[in-house]
């Protein structure tokens, strides 16, 4: 995964490539405002290249799971601040298109706790298992279970039968 | 594609953020490391006439790696999230930020059958089986729920004989003790409440004026006569119930878990089967 041959600019093209939007969309289940998100996206970023020589990832998942980690630290400590802080934020919404399933989706999704968003996000659109989630989230892999269960319940609507 | 997969999509960066990120990340890069990596970064770097440094910081950083990462994976791996029933170590709460635990969590905690879940006043309980039946006899004592109804049984192991730091004990009421089922079977959700038969409780686990109990034996629990085809169709293997101990407190930086309760939940029967 490292190759010391290929230029460092060129490798962090590639990972902004494969998992920026991945960053965001971790992000915003816990921030749900583009800029804080946005500004997440670049600690991490920064953050991986401040120990780029240190880590040695065997593959571009295990570096993906590294990533959400990191995302999901920095995202509840940015959740937390901007509580403190009760600050508004200048955009109301991060959705550029009308497409009214999407906000009703939106709407759901802002009912939910920030742990229910993720473990949502990472199971339908990601694809990980409730192991893995439990990894991310330091949590019961049983608490995954529960959670995915209400979820299905309520976004049924919005999931094909494959998503399961 | 379903409509949450394209609500997703429609989250995601701009190309000119990306093109910036680029930047800063390049020139983060130049700055730690005074090389030039001239292919992908688009704003023009300096040779540095410190690239020995460069290359000696980039070793030691090498020899670092394992004292850096090893732990890291450990702290937050799976395997640090799971209960020892041979010890009564408690399940650590979710942390947030860089790992230091947050003063304001407040999280339950899920435990599976033949998990044991406990705090660190030495109270536990731990649910072994799982019943649905019609009656229950505890040596003379026989009991039948109402008409329509059935039990759900938990065979328990549990010590709530400890006080906690406010000098008080659980006392498992239907105030401190909830159940449910919600469960998908097929295209059809099945769910309710099941409720908890404190007098079963108080005469089968005699508890002093503090509430205190120990033991084995039984919870009982009564709902309506749905849950038994259900139960009968699928039933409940090691693993599939959950229950949940709330109330995480917190104490400055020390994060404990103290059993307040507990809410029964089945869950993903027909996932299981």
């Amino acid at each position: 995964m490292d190759d010391e041959r290929i230029p460092a600019g060129v490798q962090f093209e590639k990972i902004i490539a494969r998992h920026a939007d991945t960053v965001f969309r971790v992000a915003y289940q816990y921030l749900r405002n583009r800029q804080d998100a946005e500004d997440v996206v670049q600690e991490v970023f920064l953050s991986l290249v401040q120990r780029f020589r240190q880590l040695s990832f065997n593959d571009d998942e295990h570096l993906k799971a590294w990533i959400i980690r990191v995302t999901i630290n920095k995202s509840i400590n940015a959740a937390k601040y901007n509580a403190r802080r009760r600050t508004e934020s200048m955009e109301t919404s991060v959705l550029k298109s009308y497409d009214k399933s999407s906000w009703e989706i939106d709407d759901v999704l802002s009912k939910l706790s920030a742990d229910d968003r993720q473990i949502i996000y990472l199971h339908y659109y990601e694809g990980y298992q409730a192991k893995d989630i439990a990894s991310f989230l330091n949590i019961a892999e049983n608490a995954v279970h529960k959670r995915l269960s209400r979820a299905r319940a309520r976004l049924k609507k919005y999931l094909d039968e494959g998503d399961d | 594609m379903s409509e949450y997969k394209r609500y997703i999509d429609e989250l995601k960066l701009d190309e000119q953020f990306k093109d910036d990120l680029l930047k800063k990340m390049c020139e983060k890069q130049s700055v730690l490391q005074n090389e030039v990596e001239p292919s992908a970064c688009p704003a023009p770097v300096r040779r540095s006439r410190r690239k020995f440094l460069g290359v000696l910081s980039a070793a030691a950083c090498a020899v670092l790696a394992c004292l850096v990462i090893v732990p890291v994976v450990v702290l937050t791996g799976p395997a640090a999230s799971r209960m020892d029933g041979a010890n009564s170590d408690f399940l650590a709460p979710p942390q947030s930020g860089d790992g230091s635990p947050s003063d304001d969590a407040q999280e339950a905690v899920m435990f599976a059958l033949g998990q044991r879940a406990s705090d660190i006043y030495g109270n536990y309980f731990e649910f072994s089986s799982v019943g649905c039946t019609s009656a229950v006899t505890f040596g003379d004592y026989h009991y039948v729920p109402s008409e329509g109804n059935v039990f759900v049984t938990l065979d328990v192991a549990l010590d709530i004989t400890h006080a906690q730091s406010d000098d008080k004990f659980i006392r498992l009421s239907c105030g401190t003790v909830s159940a449910s089922y919600d469960i998908d079977v097929g295209d059809g959700n099945y769910s309710g409440d099941l409720v908890f038969r404190e007098d079963i409780f108080k005469e089968h686990f005699p508890a002093d004026e503090y509430g205190r109990a120990a033991g084995a034996g039984t919870l009982v629990f009564e709902t309506g006569e749905s849950f038994l085809r259900l139960f009968d169709m699928y039933p409940v293997k090691e693993g599939e119930i959950f229950f949940e101990c709330s109330d995480f407190r917190s104490r400055g930086n020390v994060h404990s878990q103290v059993l307040t309760g507990f809410e029964l939940s089945l869950a993903e029967l027909i996932a299981n089967n």
